[in-house]
């Protein structure tokens, strides 16, 4: 890994789907560190910097909302501008929630394959 | 118009209209608070069926584009998990359709006079297989020979394999799982399942029997822990059906019990 190799925490708790992103992405050559719930998210974002924060919205212990709820109010929300929350949720309400703390985007996740997913996170790391 | 035609007086009782007005107040807000929950309930529901599809259609499409040869280790891989994850989505329609047909009242319970306690005793056996491959210490244990009771063998049984399903799943390797038949009061015939698992904090226990109310603390850490979140929505259910009970006892750190509770019929 070289100084020029992009940083991308991922975050969801359906471990098939943490498998195949982390897969799709380390194959890109991402460095990635992949977590299955909301507080070891936290606790990586508090310990290193990363490019690029992909966060599930339902998760376990902390959920992404929660999560950057916490960061906010620990003045730390600087981590949210890298962050592109992902959700299966066709509720738009927690969508909208999430954008009100400046975070970069979106993805709802039934939406992409792996090609269409890669191409996003690309698109975003640019 | 002669003076001897005079225009029928409705006398209207005020007193009735204020009573009917309120009923139609407090039905109309009934009814919004339904549709409320509806609504919550096909947000769940979609989501916990985006997901499993989510999962299906990224995998076949891995396979798909595999460039490997046919059906090579990654092929066959990548279509395990898609099916797999099929069986999931099945069981999922299923609970939904259930619930669907139990809350229209669409479900109608074939009751016959059971021996509860052969009964419970045949499906533990069932599930010694499952509970010696996780070494757990699967126990049976009634404090009467026999009992009869009045309820739906089917619907019944799903009660009991979902909370001892859910025992012999939450319960770590090593760990015991132990099942009861009671009488109390010559009235009321319980069957408790106790387990050595993770237990419920008391303040997860409420959500313990909402719909896709799962507990997520609980489960966080163990492996393969899968379900629908819908399960023991629908014995509590089936238990009402029953006009019996289904109750948790739990403590955070020390196990569960999980008491299904069958009025005895004289």
């Amino acid at each position: 890994m070289d100084d020029f190799t992009k940083t991308i925490l991922l975050a969801e708790d359906e471990s098939a789907l943490r498998d195949l992103y982390k897969n799709l992405l380390v194959k890109e050559g991402y460095d990635v560190t992949a977590v299955d719930n909301g507080q070891a998210a936290y606790d990586q974002l508090i310990s290193r910097k990363f490019d690029l924060l992909l966060l599930d919205i339902l998760m376990p212990k902390l959920s992404g909302l929660d999560l950057l709820e916490r960061l906010q109010k620990e003045d730390k929300l600087g981590a949210a501008v890298r962050t592109v929350m992902l959700t299966n949720l066709s509720d738009d309400s927690k969508i909208a929630e999430a954008l009100k703390y400046g975070i970069r985007g979106y993805m709802v996740k039934s939406n992409y394959t792996p090609d269409t997913f890669i191409e996003e996170v690309r698109h975003y790391l640019e | 118009m002669s003076s001897s035609q005079t225009t029928p007086k409705h006398v209207v009782d005020m007193e009735d209209l204020r009573k009917v007005a309120q009923s139609v107040y407090a039905r109309n807000a009934e009814l919004v608070k339904l549709d409320k929950m509806k609504d919550e309930f096909v947000a769940l529901a979609s989501h916990e069926l985006r997901t499993p599809l989510t999962i299906v259609k990224n995998y076949l499409w891995l396979a798909l584009h595999e460039k490997d040869e046919p059906l090579g280790s990654n092929t066959t891989k990548y279509i395990d998990i898609a099916a797999e994850t099929v069986d999931r989505l099945m069981f999922l329609v299923e609970d939904i359709l259930t619930i669907s047909r139990i809350e229209n009242g669409r479900v109608t319970l074939a009751k016959e006079d059971v021996d509860m306690v052969p009964f419970v005793r045949g499906l533990v056996e069932s599930y010694q297989v499952k509970a010696q491959e996780k070494q757990i210490r699967l126990s049976f244990e009634s404090s009467v020979d026999s009992q009869l009771v009045t309820f739906d063998k089917n619907r019944f049984t799903q009660v009991v394999i979902n909370i001892l399903g859910n025992a012999l799943k939450f319960t770590p390797v090593g760990g015991a799982v132990r099942v009861s038949v009671d009488i109390e009061d010559g009235a009321i015939c319980m069957v408790r399942v106790s387990d050595t698992g993770p237990g419920v904090a008391s303040d997860k226990q409420a959500s313990l029997f909402t719909k896709f109310g799962k507990i997520d603390d609980s489960y966080a850490n163990l492996p393969n822990v899968n379900g629908t979140g819908l399960g023991l929505y629908i014995s509590k259910e089936i238990m009402h059906l029953h006009e019996g009970t289904l109750t948790a006892e739990s403590v955070w750190g020390k196990g569960s019990t999980f008491i299904a509770s069958l009025p005895i019929t004289k």
